[in-house]
């Protein structure tokens, strides 16, 4: 069953895509990149021939070749700022595609001995900002950036500005900003962001539209990037329940650098709502191993509840667990989206709720927002949970996500006008919806009729 | 089209009742319109033809096949409609005899099996669900205290109430451990409680409010204080029509209220529109009953057509071994029929699973009517053993203390 709320941040990873730039491919040196204008890249791994598409275990293992030898570099140089901010960008490259959060903990690290290099410019002061935004700090992320002013790249300071307005759920002063970068610079990742907004604010058609647009833009050789338009588009797909198209742009993002988890995870969850239990099952463990994330744990457990070997569920639900929780230790603020996830359905309601509320209070947007009212209410808070589906709505939000969740809600309070109403709407965006955004629901007596 | 008549023609074979005859209604042809169901769908939720249909298609999700079951349980205890345990049955045949069913399999099993009153194999689901580290636990834990509390064991829904409390809400938690502190003979500090949890849950979910407040009224009019009980139940009504839902305990209860307070009038508004639920009926049957004996001949006339429904129903469930509204079978037997010998072995039976405050009242009414008194001793050490105080029952617990003339 799907209970999952929080799907791929899209906008996070791709401020992680803008904060590296684009990498160069393999056929040519790889380089610590340096893409901002003014920059340059400093030569610090030999080539590597190549031979068909690139896969995910070669850019993984090319991004950390590249890191190291930058750490190498960086031994001989420890007043080099401009190598350790360089090697920032590599390590949030490397996190994005193979999403280990030891890579935030060393980036953070780089960038304060950046910091603590006299005379570093401008560059430090934008990379901290970017460094605070992935990280979930939003507060902090402004400041930063307000820091920043007059010193850095405008284009670069807009977009950023615009994503921490639209994680602060301001998507009116977001959209300003993303349709200003789109008109005055007209870059694949400004249509990207564009697009991001659009889908999530009622305009799917249109996102559509610009993410196309975004991807006809880009003319790079970047293969993460590459799949990762295709992913986005499959992503755009599937919350507009076009499966069949969805899957085949997954297919699509997989042949541009296979192996990648992020891809092979929207296939599983294909798969598994296709009814193919064991071919989501295989591919789930598959993806463990390679990349041993809670929320693929997460993932596999659903499945084996729904088994014949339910108790093999229950190892994987621990030490999907146990990884949250060292998540929340070392990065409290990144790692609190997809542990409400995991607390709503394997957790207590009660730390469900608590991690959902710092959540939404993070990030005041739409996704942690309905995350909250799902957690209200699995926790018996149902008209909390409605009051906070209206406000989402009222902020412009509009999503089949949100319709669905709205549903389930209001129905649970009686209030079947407003549930039929919202399930309409769900429909509307996504014939799946209702199968696919099911909330948990609160503990209760099954005697007690439940709606 | 046709297969659609012909599974309206069976369905109506199965449970509609016959116009006053103990033989079945054989229909002339294939053709002939026996009842027209409506097309059930909760608010919210696509109808139940649609989700039967996704569940066909795949009747091995475990996903689907919840959905379409869970939809056809929750319709059944509106329409108190065997036919909907029945579909939701065969929604979860893959792993009806599973010991390792999916833990949402489990406990809908539990519940399915509770409403056939299979309590010995619910419990089991229960416990299994119980004694693993699985996050259905907790929802166990209070499905079985609801069960306790309906057995007339507030000791063990006690252990039931305090180690799910805190993973349920406040206001399920105060409602679990008033309705144990009720039995155990604190029903005004229960309903301080409960009263108070009442005004911090403003906006709690439909079900859950039901359930608190039929609790409270309980124990409101368990103490004699008539006025809260019925603002309870008027709350709890409003709630529910608002929602456009269907409480059948809910208006059992608060129709058993209102025959007490001998207004069968309002009884008879409140339930005419709920013909098709046995319980419903026979209390409207009651009430017309009244009404009739005060000169009301169309409630009378009406009392008589229901008379004959209910009995041709009551047949019919012990007729394929449902267990269900034994109670109301005793009260039938009693107050309609007047055959306190057949009450009482009603009554013998529905009390060896169902021990509620209303069960002890009608038990002792029904074993004095028969004069034997002494076929409710079971009521007396129950009594006696949980510790309850009960307004309702100081007048048949006076009398067998008093012996006096039977009724």
């Amino acid at each position: 069953m799907l209970y999952r709320l929080v799907r791929a941040s899209s906008l996070l990873l791709l401020a992680l895509l803008m904060a590296c730039g684009e990498r160069p491919g393999s056929r040519q040196p790889a380089v610590v990149p340096a893409r901002e204008a003014g920059r340059t890249a400093g030569t610090v791994a030999p080539a590597v021939p190549r031979a068909g598409p690139t896969s995910y275990a070669q850019e993984a293992a090319t991004l950390t070749g590249a890191i190291d030898a930058a750490l190498q570099l960086l031994a001989r140089q420890p007043e080099n700022a401009q190598t350790a901010l360089e090697t920032v960008a590599l390590t949030l490259e490397r996190a994005r595609l193979v999403g280990n959060y030891d890579d935030y903990r060393l980036a953070g690290s780089l960038l304060e001995r950046a910091r603590n290099v006299p005379n570093t410019g401008p560059w430090t002061c934008l990379a901290l900002a970017r460094l605070h935004y992935v990280l979930h700090r939003l507060a902090q992320a402004g400041a930063a950036l307000a820091a920043c002013a007059g010193t850095v790249d405008a284009v670069e300071a807009a977009g950023l500005r615009a994503d921490i307005a639209f994680y602060s759920g301001r998507y009116r002063e977001a959209e300003d900003g993303y349709r200003a970068l789109v008109n005055q610079v007209g870059d694949a990742s400004q249509y990207l962001r564009l697009a991001m907004l659009k889908s999530k604010t009622g305009a799917p058609g249109e996102a559509a539209a610009l993410l196309e647009a975004a991807e006809k833009r880009y003319h790079g050789l970047s293969a993460p990037t590459r799949a990762w338009f295709r992913l986005q588009r499959g992503l755009l797909a599937w919350e507009r329940g076009r499966l069949d198209e969805a899957l085949a742009l997954y297919h699509l993002a997989a042949d541009e650098l296979p192996g990648w988890w992020r891809v092979d995870e929207q296939i599983a969850e294909v798969r598994r709502l296709n009814g193919d239990t064991a071919g989501a099952q295989a591919l789930f463990e598959d993806i463990i191993a390679r990349s041993g994330q809670p929320e693929h744990m997460d993932e596999l457990a659903r499945l084996l509840r729904e088994g014949r070997t339910t108790q093999a569920a229950t190892p994987w639900i621990r030490r999907a667990q146990g990884l949250y929780r060292e998540r929340l230790k070392a990065f409290p603020e990144a790692g609190l989206g997809h542990a409400v996830d995991h607390f709503l359905q394997f957790g207590t309601p009660v730390e469900a709720l608590e991690l959902a509320r710092r959540n939404a209070q993070l990030r005041p947007f739409g996704e942690a927002q309905i995350a909250l009212a799902a957690a209200l209410f699995r926790a018996g808070q149902a008209g909390e949970a409605a009051l906070w589906i209206g406000r989402v709505q009222a902020s412009g939000w509009n999503t089949a996500q949100l319709h669905a969740v709205a549903a389930q809600i209001f129905a649970a309070l009686g209030r079947s006008a407003e549930a039929d109403r919202h399930r309409a709407l769900a429909l509307a965006m996504n014939p799946h919806a209702m199968r696919l955004y099911l909330v948990v629901p609160p503990v209760q007596p099954e005697i007690v009729s439940m709606s | 089209m046709r297969r659609c008549v012909r599974w309206l023609v069976i369905g109506a074979c199965l449970c509609a009742p016959a116009a006053g005859a103990d033989a079945p209604y054989r229909p002339d042809n294939d053709g002939t319109v026996l009842e027209q169901l409506p097309a059930p769908r909760l608010a919210g939720a696509a109808s139940l033809r649609e989700l039967r249909d996704q569940w066909r298609s795949r009747p091995t999700h475990v996903p689907a096949a919840l959905a379409y079951a869970r939809a056809a349980l929750e319709i059944n205890r509106r329409e108190e409609d065997p036919r909907y345990l029945g579909y939701a049955e065969a929604a979860l045949a893959p792993w009806w005899l599973l010991p390792q069913a999916p833990p949402e399999v489990l406990l809908l099993r539990a519940s399915l099996r509770l409403a056939r009153m299979d309590h010995a194999l619910a419990e089991q689901d229960l416990r299994a669900l119980i004694d693993s580290p699985l996050p259905e636990g907790p929802a166990a834990r209070m499905t079985r205290a609801v069960l306790r509390l309906g057995q007339g064991d507030p000791q063990a829904a006690l252990a039931d109430c305090q180690a799910a409390r805190a993973m349920v809400s406040a206001l399920v938690a105060t409602t679990c451990l008033a309705a144990v502190r009720g039995l155990r003979g604190d029903a005004a500090g229960a309903l301080d409680a409960l009263d108070a949890a009442l005004l911090r849950s403003a906006d709690a979910p439909l079900a859950v409010e039901l359930w608190a407040r039929a609790v409270a009224a309980e124990l409101a009019w368990r103490q004699g204080k008539t006025v809260p009980a019925r603002q309870h139940f008027e709350q709890g009504l409003r709630r529910m029509a608002a929602a456009g839902s269907t409480d059948p305990g809910l208006l059992a209860a608060y129709a058993d209220f209102l025959l007490a307070q001998h207004d069968t009038r309002r009884v008879q508004a409140l339930l005419t529109p709920y013909p098709r639920q046995d319980t419903l009926l026979l209390r409207l049957t009651l009430a017309q009953r009244t009404l009739g004996q005060q000169g009301d001949a169309a409630a009378l006339t009406a009392a008589q057509t229901h008379t004959r429904h209910l009995r041709l129903r009551f047949q019919e469930m012990r007729q394929r071994g449902d267990r269900s509204h034994l109670r109301e079978q005793a009260m039938f037997e009693l107050d309609v029929l007047g055959d306190p010998a057949a009450a009482l072995r009603s009554m013998a039976q529905a009390w060896s699973t169902q021990r509620e405050p209303v069960d002890a009242l009608l038990y002792l009414r029904i074993a004095r009517a028969a004069g034997k008194p002494e076929a409710a001793a079971a009521v007396h050490a129950w009594i006696s053993a949980t510790g309850l105080v009960d307004v309702r029952l100081e007048p048949e617990l006076a009398r067998v203390r008093t012996p006096g003339p039977l009724r």
